[in-house]
């Protein structure tokens, strides 16, 4: 079992867009994969059009075993569930702050999903706190979406520095450009300038694109409804060198 | 997702009634259809069916699935030409893996055809979330020249995990709307093979026999002859198609059972309605040798090459090239020999005997109408003896013909004990036949490498020094006779230690209690076998040490 989480401090730069897919596509070639939302405004469940059980909470996400189990939804698509976020979520922090081993409470929790999934995506939400902290202890392989502006930029200088002062592994750390227009020089030019410092860059470029917002509409992963489009395509290829990064992990 | 057993609905118009008004009832949204022709494949003894796996083929698709549930195992695509496949045809992967030691040496053939159509329809909630599924599955019986016959149809409900308690509201639904619950949770490929008339499980390389001590000598043997008979005819279509090489093993056994029983129970027919078919039989087992020979060789081409350096190796490559070549020959040859005339006539005569013949009364052979206990009694007795005798007199330097001799006995001792089986109290009886397993086993062993040298150093003679990879032939061979040497030395040694676990005196008390002869009040049956007939049958000499 290996897990994938999409993260960012910052809001709005296409991480649910982007876990929702990956997760999508990682079940279509066979892998047996598990979304999990852990933002509290819910949006990848939205896009499934998944709602929790009433009283799932961040108690029940960090037991573990059948307690987590029994929330999880089967998504409309073979091979691809889901564990839909809740209001709930926004205590996660307090209830891990509560708890021993602090930092690896999700890994633990995790765990103990072994053997029914191939592949976990996690929907992160945009902060820092505690439950980032442990998302970074669960995965094997923490892909960040930048949008190639200069606060964009800034925000993944801190992730290092976090993960740096933390004793956190950041061979994990990889990051794609995300919601990239190619109209705006800007974007063009911090993209080739951060390539030539910076090798975590994976290639595949997601743009700025009315499809992936049209998600809204239709309720269903990109890859469902389109796969001709430009950010399709680059969901598709961004799916490949995640997989790659991901056996190797 | 879990998969109810699903519901029957008729296959009548009422069915396709039925299955309009329950589709608004229910509220079912029609989504995809899919209808794919799929073949069942098994060995020909079903070994996939009993460990619990089907094997589907929709031509270059190959699915394996678990018997219960229909849970996919493994999947692979590739091409294939022949209709049966060996475990070599079948590419390097995850359903090869899977298969390998359940076919081992067996090829898979088709053994039915079906065509499953699969609707599927789902339930939304008021997000559009599917919460159900429900699939509508017809099976079809592919007919030649028309239009397929449908079987069954099944409507199953299909519930989404988190989503259980809807599934189980719609399947509630569905039984009280009359539908007759289908509590068989097998496979289809079960549905297809009675659909075409095919019974699972109805073959099996051992005979099981159940007889009953009340039967007589000839009636008993004769459900023996026949069981043998049914073996050696059912193993003839997939011997003829050149399936695998257990169809001609089988066969060769199942005559050698029979030519054996024919041997070892004189008296029980007239010898001379007997002794014609014996002759024959034998005549068609010969005709079997080499081949079966070259098909032993082939078979452990790959151990052979594992016991000779790597350097030496593509002789061995040269030498199986040869026997390839020469086993389609001899193959030729016997097909032919097979169909002749001759040999079907004899076969034919054989079956009118055993079906019809056996059993009619012969004034001058009266021993067959005596109870078949004492006959089996008096035959494992003889045979056991035997064997206990000739095996205390090999040393390490008696020849190897002695050896030999003694494992025939045992065949014949196990045959018998294969026939009899069902007369004896099994917990002794499996005592004798675990102990006798060992020194069997050695001396198969032995045989095998014997035979195996003899071959080698036959065919080594008649090589063509003048072909231009007669070195590495030569050398590679004679590596190989050497090694087998080697072999043959290590298993005659085992031979007494193996021998001492059958002669120890429990067993041998064993055996004397079991086959202890049976007194007969000589009144009601007048004319017995040799031991019987002695007047104090009790003093019949026990088997010491």
């Amino acid at each position: 079992m290996k897990v994938l989480a999409v993260y960012n401090i910052k809001g709005g730069v296409g991480k649910t867009a982007a876990a929702v897919n990956l997760a999508f596509l990682s079940a279509q070639s066979g892998n047996r994969t598990l979304l999990c939302d852990l933002d509290p405004q819910g949006s990848s469940s939205f896009y499934f059009r998944v709602r929790p059980d009433k009283k799932h909470g961040p108690k029940k996400l960090l037991q573990g075993g059948k307690k987590l189990d029994r929330e999880i939804r089967e998504s409309d698509y073979p091979n691809l569930h889901l564990l839909p976020s809740a209001m709930a979520y926004r205590n996660l922090d307090i209830e891990l702050d509560h708890s021993k081993r602090s930092k690896k409470r999700l890994r633990e929790s995790l765990k103990s999903l072994v053997g029914d999934y191939d592949v976990i995506v996690i929907d992160s939400p945009p902060n820092v706190t505690l439950l980032s902290e442990n998302i970074f202890r669960a995965a094997d392989v923490i892909l960040v979406p930048v949008i190639p502006t200069t606060l964009s930029m800034l925000t993944y200088g801190q992730i290092i520095d976090f993960f740096k002062a933390e004793g956190l592994k950041t061979q994990k750390l990889r990051a794609f450009f995300s919601m990239v227009e190619r109209r705006k020089k800007m974007h063009q030019d911090t993209m080739e300038e951060t390539r030539g410092k910076d090798k975590r860059f994976l290639q595949p470029v997601v743009p700025m694109a009315a499809a992936v917002e049209k998600m809204g509409l239709h309720r269903e992963p990109l890859l469902a409804f389109d796969t001709r489009s430009p950010a399709a395509k680059a969901y598709a290829e961004l799916w490949e060198d995640a997989s790659i990064l991901l056996r190797e992990a | 997702m879990k998969t109810s057993s699903g519901f029957l609905l008729p296959m009548s118009d009422e069915g396709r009634q039925q299955l309009r008004a329950l589709k608004d009832a229910v509220g079912l949204i029609a989504g995809g259809k899919e209808r794919r022709r799929w073949e069942v494949l098994d060995t020909f003894d079903w070994r996939l069916l009993s460990a619990d796996c089907v094997l589907l083929r929709d031509r270059t698709c190959f699915e394996l699935h678990r018997c219960a549930g229909d849970e996919l195992i493994a999947r692979e695509s590739f091409k294939a030409a022949a209709k049966h496949l060996a475990i070599d045809d079948f590419p390097v992967g995850a359903l090869r893996d899977k298969v390998s030691t359940v076919m081992d040496i067996r090829a898979v053939m088709p053994r039915a055809e079906v065509i499953r159509e699969v609707e599927v329809f789902r339930i939304e909630n008021t997000d559009g979330k599917t919460t159900v599924r429900v699939e509508l599955e017809t099976l079809f019986r592919p007919v030649a020249g028309q239009k397929a016959m449908p079987f069954r149809r099944l409507m199953r409900v299909v519930a989404l995990k988190g989503y259980e308690s809807q599934a189980e509201a719609v399947s509630r639904q569905l039984a009280e709307a009359g539908l007759a619950e289908h509590d068989d949770t097998r496979h289809y490929a079960f549905a297809a093979l009675e659909a075409s008339g095919v019974t699972p499980f109805d073959y099996a390389s051992k005979i099981k026999l159940e007889l009953s001590p009340n039967l007589t000598a000839r009636e008993a043997c004769t459900r023996i002859l026949l069981a043998s008979l049914e073996q050696v005819q059912v193993n003839v279509p997939g011997m003829l198609a050149d399936i695998d090489s257990e169809f001609l093993h089988d066969f060769r056994v199942a005559l050698r059972r029979t030519r054996s029983l024919l041997q070892l129970v004189r008296g029980v027919y007239a010898e001379e309605q007997v002794l014609a078919h014996k002759t024959a039989l034998g005549d068609v087992m010969k005709r079997t040798n080499r081949l079966r020979d070259l098909d032993v060789y082939l078979l452990e081409q790959g151990d052979y090459a594992k016991l000779l350096p790597p350097a030496l190796r593509p002789g061995l490559e040269d030498f199986f090239a040869d026997l390839c070549k020469e086993r389609s020959k001899v193959f030729k040859q016997f097909v032919k020999a097979l169909q002749s005339a001759q040999v079907t006539r004899e076969l034919k005569a054989w079956d009118r005997f055993v079906r019809k013949e056996a059993l009619s009364s012969h004034a001058t052979v009266q021993d067959g109408d005596a109870p078949v206990k004492s006959l089996a009694n008096q035959l494992l007795m003889k045979r056991f003896k035997r064997i206990i005798k000739d095996g205390r007199k090999i040393a390490d330097e008696t020849p190897d013909e002695a050896v030999h001799e003694l494992r025939i006995q045992f065949k014949k001792l196990r045959y018998l004990l294969e026939f009899f089986r069902s007369l004896y109290d099994s917990d002794e009886l499996d005592f004798l036949i675990k102990r006798s397993r060992k020194i069997q086993n050695v001396l198969g062993a032995f045989n095998d490498v014997c035979v195996q040298q003899e071959t080698i150093s036959q065919y080594l003679k008649s090589v063509d020094l003048k072909r231009p990879e007669a070195v590495q032939l030569c050398a590679a061979l004679g590596a190989l006779v050497a090694e087998l040497e080697r072999k043959r030395v290590c298993e005659r040694k085992k031979f007494r230690a193996a021998f001492d676990t059958l002669d120890d005196a429990r067993v041998l008390s064993v055996a004397d209690h079991l086959f202890r002869p049976i007194i007969v009040e000589v009144s009601t049956n007048p004319p017995m076998f040799a031991p019987a007939k002695k007047p104090k049958p009790k003093k019949a000499k026990k088997i010491s040490r």
